[in-house]
């Protein structure tokens, strides 16, 4: 039995007495990786039932958790052991809170406990041995609009599914995966493993590539260009096809009947739902690639699940309401970054984030991987943006800043320092980007841009980016600037930057003085505490100049900082290698500012949202 | 420059219709082998007004003279008769007298104008059915004409497309200003038979689909179309698989024959040293029993094909698809049996977009015919109604005066048959169309099944049942409650029996 790190990192924050399920998956001979756990409510319905579908397939249930003495472990334990399936051997975790000492891992053999010991893998194993696949396929759905015929149907529809005639073919080659003659490809065999498989994608630098991605090819750190953004496993990109085909009759067997049509009035009427889903699954990439068809067919099911129990949810509560109307679902992936794996959801089309069912619902759900529910995981917003798409998207018209360019930097040097960086993602924008002069006055700007689009991708808003204008605009609208501002080349310093943030994105920001650069350094605990707590990018104006800072680095005995900046006044193409060996971005010691020039910095504080 | 290649039975075919009519036009049913060979398949003599000519043997026939009408209509005929693997490529002449195949003679100007009416009856008569192929529709075709006085042939390549600077083309392709234009074609005739290599692929039909209109009564012909144009859609997007393997698009298939024997040769020594398959490679192993099969059969080394087609809502933008209500839906079902014959020159691309063709015009062809036959194009007002369209039968066409059965190259055409009809129809259709003798007997019936007509019955009844086991589940449980009753009420009455007739023992004593 193998935990990863990140999950012991998880385990470790449940400061509650409270018990719950794990999830793991199986692979090799037999070994189980513990990837994920719940918490249980004390009351009512198991959760496990609620959430069990949003898992990648392979992702099972496989045992009981126990944080602390809780009281109601006993009614839940026996509960959740006989809804394990994939072993006969359910593992039970003892946990003390807030600290892995003492916790006692056992299988659960004939009604004993049977105490096993434990490995622990890594993160960068974990990204490096498991992969997960990604399925796109689309369904039409003829209903009744009633939870038991949504049920039925659906049940016709994953019987359909089952019925060996989908092939799977991985996009952008031409490996097809059928049910009677397994992956065909020159190179395997019956004993090729998933990892061959991902050795045959296809690499950007073999389909036509622009500037952009040679760079990203050249930068220190190979960037893998079958994954997500953010995420550092590989993803396996697959379309779905149906063989149209039946077996010919063989021997005295009648031939296949001739086509024939019916047309039949339904009275009441039903309803068409579409449903195009993106299923994943985990797969170890020692698996054997026989395995794979039957791993793509369970992740198909567990997403039409995943969309029943949204429809049905739908119609349930709607039940007090005048008029029943079924909406869209679509799934949506989320990779929260203490989960290390994905976690997928279904939301229907043209209902809000906002709505209070849908929040109450997120709530639940942070509730039950103890999440805070100060921050957002699940609003659309916080989506995995996978490479496939955005490459997909980088080809039309679209343009997007270089991501995270801070990665693959060289180290600060400090002695014995700690490195508090920005947490979450980021867009690095500066100078002269989309076509705007601004060299000169626009670094600011710049730095709010860059401070935007982490809100952004952390899923806060859906907001775009605000440009110069809409910023003077906004300056303007609020009597802060007079109506001369808009369209003018001046600058703006910290204080406006929090008045944008609190207009635009509904930020507060703190602000901080600093009388003079040789200052800065009594700063660096402060900003370590931001980093800690808020983990977003900040601001810092002086002189005639603002930068953006991402992190620090700082050692508490000398009390010696570095700061990790990104500037924006770099006015060159969007090339991370450049960028990174010029020192667009990099590590800066304290003669990188000024002396006598005072600061300002605006620190941006995450609102609670969830 | 383009080349056609004839056979020695096409040249005693023109022979013999200049012969007998002295002057003869039909129509040219060919293979495109690769860009630059067109192979003849098969010549038809138009046969449409030989009736009315009986008296008039002796009237000298130009090609002013030609209907354009019946040349149109045998045209269209042959083209739904022949596999996706063949088309009608051109217009023959023949004739008895001399200058018919001179290249400067005005005959040959005037077939500019033939073709040009036969193009504008082609294009009318397919717009109720819009798409024909998945391809783009073919640009070039073959004009030949035989002198039966000079024993000579003349082949041209006429040419619809771009050709002339002021282009100005009509719906289609053809070019109204200049009406296409002759150019110099090659031809040869070719000693040895064609060989031909078949290949086999059902399409199975099974899907539902929602009738969204509730306004009207359901026009059934409008389905159709929408069902043509919705697989015709897919079919482009789909994938062709050959014996159940992706092939590269780009070798010709008589790479993919010589690579699939050295393939099978090697299992089967392999088979033979390891006699238990191992379930690792059943997949190699079923395609080697299957090839045993047919062998058996002697019904040669047929390769099949599979179509996969994707699974999606919609192939363009997914985004924007919405739910919707219904109250009627489309049920097909069956399947549709292709057979069509390549070159090994052809490319698999080719090969793929050929089976893939011959689907989509079995589907066009059977609805036509069937929607042809309608009375009233609406749904009548039944809750259920059925559409049968004719079934799909092949027969070989006699090459090169052997016996069809006897000839391992014979290929096969079709012609659709509706149930209870007999094979005759096919028979003088055969005559009519392509001016082939076929016996009836030899006429293949069972490629496709008569459909199911329990089918539909038996799978309205299947969830009626389905429905009744759920009401019979719902209420064994009332049921149960009101057996316990019964027993209670019995118990109950039994008691008072037994208590009055205690009472009534003491009341007596």
């Amino acid at each position: 039995m193998i935990f990863s790190t990140l999950y012991l990192q998880r385990l470790e924050r449940v400061k509650l007495q409270c018990s719950g399920c794990l999830y793991g998956v199986f692979y090799g001979d037999g070994t189980l990786l513990l990837l994920s756990f719940n918490v249980e409510a004390s009351v009512g319905q198991l959760n496990y039932e609620h959430i069990q579908h949003k898992f990648p397939a392979e992702l099972d249930l496989c045992g009981f958790v126990n944080f602390g003495d809780c009281s109601d472990t006993e009614a839940h334990l026996n509960q959740v052991i006989s809804s394990v399936d994939i072993t006969d051997n359910p593992i039970v975790l003892q946990c003390q809170l807030g600290t892995l000492v003492g916790m006692k891992a056992s299988f659960l053999v004939h009604g004993k406990l049977e105490h096993v010991p434990y490995e622990v893998m890594e993160a960068p194993q974990l990204f490096n041995d498991f992969c997960f696949t990604r399925l796109k396929c689309g369904f039409f759905l003829h209903t009744l609009p009633t939870p038991e015929a949504i049920a039925k149907e659906m049940h016709v529809l994953r019987k359909r599914v089952a019925d060996g005639s989908l092939v799977f073919n991985v996009a952008q080659t031409k490996i097809y995966v059928s049910s009677n003659c397994g992956t065909q490809h020159k190179g395997f065999n019956s004993e090729s493993l998933i990892e061959d498989l991902i050795a045959e994608l296809p690499t950007p630098a073999e389909t036509p590539s622009g500037n952009k991605k040679k760079s990203v090819a050249a930068a220190s750190e190979p960037v893998k260009h079958t994954g997500a953004v953010g995420c550092a496993y590989d993803v396996i990109n697959i379309d779905v096809l149906r063989s149209r085909t039946r077996e010919p009759a063989v021997g005295d067997a009648a031939p296949h009947p001739a086509l024939s049509v019916c047309f039949t009035q339904e009275e009441p009427s039903k309803v068409q739902v579409p449903l195009e889903l993106e299923a994943m699954a985990i797969l170890c990439k020692k698996t054997k690639l026989l395995r794979l068809y039957d791993v793509l067919i369970e992740s198909i099911c567990r997403s039409l699940r995943l969309f029943e129990q949204c429809l049905s949810e739908r119609l349930t509560e709607q039940e007090a309401g005048t008029e029943v109307k079924l909406l869209t679902p679509r799934s949506y992936h989320f990779y929260p970054q203490e989960f290390g794996h994905f976690l997928s959801c279904a939301y229907l089309d043209d209902l809000s984030d906002d709505e209070p069912s849908v929040q109450e619902k997120r709530k639940r759900l942070h509730r039950q991987f103890a999440l805070p529910a100060t921050r957002p995981y699940f609003r659309r917003a916080n989506q995995c943006h996978f490479q496939a798409d955005v490459d997909a998207a980088q080809t039309t018209v679209t343009w997007t800043p270089l991501l995270n360019t801070h990665l693959g930097v060289r180290p600060s040097g400090v002695a014995d320092g700690k490195e508090y960086l920005v947490n979450g993602n980021y867009h690095y924008y500066h100078y002269l980007q989309q076509q705007i002069q601004d060299k000169g006055w626009g670094c600011a700007y710049r730095s709010l841009q860059t401070i935007c689009s982490w809100f952004l991708l952390q899923g806060y808003t859906e907001r775009a980016i605000p440009t110069h204008r809409e910023v003077q605009e906004y300056l303007h609208k609020i009597e802060d600037k007079p109506a001369s501002f808009v369209g003018s080349s001046q600058w703006i310093g910290s204080t406006e930057l929090s008045m944008c943030l609190q207009g635009f994105l509904n930020v507060d920001s703190k602000i901080l003085h600093v009388g003079s650069g040789a200052e800065l350094s009594t700063i660096a605990s402060e900003l370590a505490m931001h980093f800690q707590t808020q983990g977003t990018p900040v601001m810092i104006g002086g002189g005639v100049l603002a930068h953006t800072i991402i992190g620090v680095d700082y050692c508490v005995q000398t009390g010696q900082a570095k700061f990790l900046i990104l500037d924006p006044h770099y006015t060159g193409a969007d090339e991370l290698a450049t960028i990174q060996i010029k020192g667009w971005c990099g590590w800066k010691g304290m003669d990188f500012w000024d002396k006598k020039s005072y600061y300002n910095l605006c620190m941006p504080q995450r609102p609670i949202l969830y | 420059m383009r080349t056609v290649l004839l056979s020695k039975a096409d040249e005693v075919y023109l022979e013999k219709c200049a012969q007998e009519h002295s002057f003869s036009y039909g129509i040219i049913v060919g293979h495109q082998a690769d860009l630059t060979k067109s192979i003849v398949v098969h010549l038809a003599r138009n046969n449409e007004e030989d009736a009315d000519l009986e008296d008039l043997t002796d009237v000298r026939f130009t090609i002013s003279d030609v209907n354009s009408q019946a040349l149109a209509s045998q045209w269209l005929s042959a083209s739904k008769m022949c596999p996706g693997s063949f088309d009608v490529i051109g217009i023959f002449i023949s004739s008895a007298m001399p200058e018919f195949a001179n290249e400067n003679s005005e005959e040959v100007k005037n077939a500019k104008n033939l073709f040009s009416d036969v193009y504008d009856l082609l294009l009318q008569s397919n717009s109720s059915f819009g798409v024909y192929t998945t391809d783009m529709a073919q640009t070039e075709y073959v004009f030949l004409a035989y002198s039966l006085a000079d024993k000579t042939l003349l082949c041209k390549n006429f040419t619809y497309g771009k050709h002339c600077k002021k282009s100005y083309f009509t719906a289609n392709i053809k070019c109204i200003i200049c009406g296409g234009t002759f150019s110099k074609m090659d031809y040869r005739f070719v000693e040895k038979p064609f060989e031909w290599v078949p290949l086999e692929c059902n399409y199975d039909l099974d899907d539902v689909i929602p009738i969204i209109d509730p306004a009207r009564r359901i026009n059934i012909e409008e389905q159709f179309q929408n069902i043509i144009l919705t697989i015709r859609k897919y079919l482009i997007a789909s994938e062709v698989f050959l014996q159940n393997e992706m092939v590269e698009d780009t070798i010709d298939l008589q790479t993919y024959i010589n690579r699939k024997k050295q393939s099978d040769e090697k299992l089967k020594t392999s088979s033979s040293t390891n006699s238990t398959a191992s379930g690792s490679n059943t997949g190699a192993v079923h395609m080697l029993t299957s090839n045993e099969g047919d062998n058996a059969n002697g019904s040669g080394n047929v390769i099949r094909a599979s179509i996969v087609m994707p699974v999606k809502c919609q192939l363009n933008s997914p985004a924007n698809i919405k739910v919707s209500e219904f109250n009627g839906t489309l049920r097909m079902s069956g399947t549709m049996f292709s057979r069509i014959y390549c070159d090994s020159r052809n490319t698999i691309a080719d090969v793929k977009r050929f089976v893939r063709d011959d689907v989509l015009r079995s589907l066009i062809t059977r609805i036509q015919v069937y929607c042809d036959g309608l009375t009233d194009p609406h749904v009548s007002n039944e809750a259920v109604y059925i559409s049968e369209p004719p079934r799909r039968v092949f027969f070989s066409i006699p090459a090169d005066g052997v016996s069809p059965s006897a000839s391992t190259n014979s290929i096969q055409f079709s012609e659709y048959l509706f149930r209870g009809e007999a094979p005759t129809v096919a028979v003088s259709q055969a005559k009519q169309v392509l001016d082939v003798e076929i016996d009836p007997e030899m006429i293949i019936l069972d490629a496709e099944g008569l459909p199911e007509d329990g089918n539909f019955a038996a799978r309205i009844q299947d969830t009626d049942h389905l429905d009744e086991n759920n009401r019979t589940m719902a209420s064994s449980m009332p049921k149960r409650e009101l057996s316990r009753s019964l027993y209670m009420v019995g118990i109950a009455v039994a008691l008072l029996v037994l208590l009055a007739s205690v009472a009534l023992h003491y009341i007596m004593a």
